[in-house]
């Protein structure tokens, strides 16, 4: 699962430990993540995945995209779903046309929780304008998931962020700053429990390790910050690369200028069990975290602290864990040339520490302010 | 005492008459044989270094195109005296032991690549060379790599016929020396690489240039290119000095290094060297017998880099004017790539054929016959690493206009006249300057008669041997 999917299945089991049964609906593109949580799935119809007026911003819309399928099919979609509910939990905004629908037709005083991951409307013109998309196209689809962002805000019961960042952008534009909630990330506290050592065998002896899903951010982060190549790094020290991320890089064009060098240092695992990750992290020069984008706050980052391991990560990454920065074994470097410099420091060590005020990285912790919050939502 | 051992790939996979890259292999074998005790010799092939005995080296640097041996006398010879003494009983003995020897190793390596990866590279020093050739199949977990043995002394036989490579015994201290096709021999610098991990030697490599990274637009495709810098990439790991045969090539490939943020070995720029030839005017072909009057040559590859175009169009550009100082101009050189359409608004014209000749296939004596005649030679080249036929001509005594671009100016300094290689009329308007003003031409070559110092090929061979000096005792 991605970071985001992880979230929403915490919240997911949160609902039900304060006692609400639940549905979950999702509606995705045919092609994109398996969901194998859902109890009610809708196919997008390819026929609503592209549209020629947005050109080559096309494949990074399927968002706003299944956002037009929900609008078109409303009836059909609550005939099958229901609208027997108490309370909705809409995971980011394109799909909250569907969310208040149900709350209109219900007889019951629904509540409608509005999860962030992102300010969309930044990440979405950051996106558009790394794939070269026309200027003008970019600010309209800006404006649009801007206009998307305020209107979930405004009609929702509370809002969820992830960041700090997150946390004031929402405040500002919400009429009623009192419904905006701090919920970052977390991680499970026995996250590292679970290991196989027998992935070993197919990574080089020293390396460095990148996870990530198939969001843009983590293509173009990786490829900024190697926008220089990856053959600074001797020929018999690797990048291993796991999840999604690792099918996308070449989406890149620093990543592809480079690329026959940078395949002589990657190996990619695309797939991969949570035992033979947690061996991979754990037994890692250094976990590399090159966030350039993408706002929300980084899973990543709190499996990397949690780890114990050595973290190369930007400023960025660690959004959200700013106390955690000056902690031993962290190095903070924000351009090419010192985040190589940083890689090059760890090439043959392996260095294990002991952090401070991990159990606050756990989702008990992070998400304890939201659970109380719903507990006082009927009051 | 620390051996050099000299990469002899190239020279040993090559079956015509040396020249470029092939030449210079070969003339740096050629001073190791004459001028050093203390010297091996190596091929590579699939992850395995082998030794070349000597006397197959010298039958193919010598005697295979017919050069003479000219200084047979100082070749070193193993002692005979001592390995006589062996006798064919001696001989046996010291097989037979290295047959079981290699026999049970070969079994031992190819039973042990069946055990788990992890734990086969925990036990075995050279474990990503045999992780490699466990991947590679049966045959290469048969074959050794490295010999662990000491030195031991390769007798001769009294029959000269080739013999079947030995592997080289190379110890602590060592230096490999490669300065041939390396690009055609697979993973040769990552096992090199590898090879460093268990063993301390140094490695000397050389870069001709980075055309194909560097201009990637005048090299044959995107895809050569990428292989191009692959190669560097692996070079570069494996070196710890690397000979540069150009400042303006060293700039290059230290310009390369700092952009990757790659470290930088030890760099050192060496001049190559250029031979001149004394032509036999009974063996010169009829083609170039058959050229009559006054011209001008130019010795390259036609290929696109080289920029022939823009002498066809100051050519045309003359005709054009109606000069009555056009030339003959002479191209030698095999057809290259990129030069379809040049070449056929040259067929299809109705009067470049009278002032423009291509020739190829022309031997050392034409060569030389055409050096020695032509009036003054032309380098339009876009881009180079050092500049051979400009050491040439230089070599020759002949004045020439040559590119401002790159390496080309290192090589004649001012004593030849520059031209911008895009600029036709520039070039026009040399070309008829000098045909005009023959006095002016006689004025240049006196000149380089009198300062032009030859570059040789013994002090390329010394300079590459300071190099392994310099580097032996360096940590």
């Amino acid at each position: 699962m991605h970071g985001g999917q992880i979230r929403s299945f915490e919240i997911l089991e949160l609902y039900k430990r304060l006692g609400y049964s639940t549905k979950v609906v999702v509606i995705k593109p045919l092609n994109s993540y398996l969901s194998d949580k859902a109890d009610y799935e809708f196919y997008v119809d390819d026929s609503y995945l592209s549209n020629d007026f947005y050109e080559n911003a096309n494949p990074y819309l399927s968002d706003l995209f299944c956002k037009n399928y929900v609008i078109e099919n409303l009836e059909r979609i609550i005939a099958v779903v229901g609208s027997n509910y108490d309370l909705i939990h809409c995971e980011m905004p394109w799909l909250f046309d569907l969310a208040l629908a149900i709350k209109k037709v219900s007889k019951n005083n629904v509540k409608i929780i509005f999860g962030t991951e992102n300010v969309e409307s930044e990440l979405k013109a950051k996106i558009l304008s790394n794939a070269n998309v026309k200027h003008e196209i970019v600010k309209m689809i800006s404006d649009l998931v801007q206009e998307i962002e305020q209107f979930a805000v405004d009609m929702a019961d509370i809002v969820l962020t992830v960041s700090h960042y997150d946390f004031n952008y929402f405040s500002s534009i919400a009429k009623d700053g009192g419904k905006i909630i701090l919920a970052k990330n977390g991680i499970a506290k026995d996250r590292f429990t679970k290991l196989d050592y027998s992935i070993l065998s197919r990574v080089t002896d020293n390396y460095f390790i990148f996870v990530g899903s198939a969001h843009m951010p983590n293509v173009t982060g990786f490829g900024e910050m190697f926008s220089h190549s990856l053959s600074f790094l001797p020929l018999d020290v690797s990048v291993v690369i796991v999840g999604g991320v690792s099918t996308f890089l070449e989406q890149d064009p620093r990543f592809r200028k480079y690329k026959h060098l940078n395949d002589t240092r990657i190996i990619r695992l695309n797939n991969l069990e949570e035992a033979k990750l947690n061996a991979l992290l754990l037994n890692a020069n250094a976990i590399l975290l090159p966030v350039v984008d993408g706002g929300g706050s980084n899973l990543k980052t709190a499996e990397a602290l949690l780890s114990n391991r050595v973290i190369i990560a930007t400023r960025k990454a660690f959004v959200g864990y700013e106390s955690y920065i000056n902690q031993a074994g962290i190095y903070i470097a924000n351009e090419p040339r010192s985040f190589a410099d940083a890689m090059l420091s760890m090439i043959n060590e392996k260095k294990k520490f002991e952090r401070k005020s991990l159990i606050n990285l756990t989702w008990s912790i992070t998400l304890k302010d939201f659970a109380e919050r719903i507990g006082r939502l009927y009051e | 005492m620390s051996k050099v051992w000299i990469d002899v790939t190239t020279t040993m996979n090559w079956n015509r008459p040396a020249v470029g890259i092939v030449r210079v292999e070969q003339e740096l074998i050629k001073y190791a044989l004459e001028n050093k005790s203390n010297v091996g010799f190596f091929i590579y092939e699939t992850q395995c270094f082998s030794e070349i005995d000597r006397e197959d080296l010298i039958k193919k640097v010598y005697q295979e195109f017919n050069q003479e041996i000219v200084i047979k006398k100082t070749i070193p010879e193993v002692n005979k005296q001592s390995t006589n003494r062996t006798s064919f009983f001696g001989l046996s003995i010291r097989r037979i032991r290295n047959s079981f020897f290699f026999l049970f190793r070969a079994i031992y390596e190819f039973l042990m690549s069946f055990v788990n990866d992890s734990y086969y590279n925990r036990i075995n020093h050279l474990n990503h060379i045999k992780y490699q050739n466990f991947k590679n199949g049966v045959k290469s977990r048969m074959r050794r790599v490295v010999h662990k043995n000491p030195q031991q002394q390769v007798p001769l036989t009294s029959n000269f016929k080739p013999r079947k490579p030995q592997t080289i015994n190379v110890t602590n201290g060592d230096t490999i020396m490669s300065v041939g096709l390396s690009w055609d021999h697979g993973s040769k610098f990552r096992d090199l690489y590898d090879l460093k991990k268990v063993i301390d030697i140094k490695v000397i490599a050389i870069c001709y240039d980075l055309i194909p990274i560097k201009v990637p637009n005048l090299f044959i495709s995107l895809e050569h290119s990428a292989s191009f810098e692959r190669y560097y990439d692996g070079m570069t790991w494996a070196a710890d000095a690397v000979a540069c045969i150009s400042k303006s090539s060293q700039n290059d490939y230290i310009d390369w290094l700092t952009e990757k943020y790659m470290p930088r070995p030890y760099t050192k720029v060496v001049t190559l060297g250029s031979t001149i030839v004394p032509y036999d005017e009974s063996k010169l072909s009829q083609t170039v017998k058959a050229i009559d009057q006054k011209f001008i040559l130019f010795v390259s590859t036609i290929e696109r880099r080289k920029n022939h175009e823009t002498i066809v169009k100051a050519i045309q550009y003359l005709i054009d004017q109606g000069s009555e100082n056009i030339p003959l101009v002479v191209f030698v050189g095999m057809r290259g790539w990129g030069v379809g359409d040049m070449l056929n608004e040259y067929e299809m014209s109705i009067d470049l054929k009278d002032y423009i000749k291509i020739l190829n296939n022309l031997g050392d004596n034409d060569l030389s016959y055409l050096y020695q005649k032509c009036e003054f030679f032309l380098y339009p080249s876009f881009y180079e690493g050092w500049g051979l036929p400009v050491a040439e001509g230089l070599t020759y005594g002949k004045f020439g206009i040559c590119s401002l671009s790159s390496s080309i100016p290192e090589v004649g300094g001012d004593l030849l006249e520059y031209v911008y290689p895009y600029d036709v009329l520039g070039w026009a308007s040399k070309i008829e300057l000098f045909m005009r003003n023959p006095e002016q031409l006689r004025v240049k070559e006196e000149r380089i008669k009198s300062e032009f110092k030859e570059f040789t090929w013994n002090s390329f061979g010394l300079q590459m041997f300071d190099i392994a000096e310099s580097i032996a005792n360096v940590k």
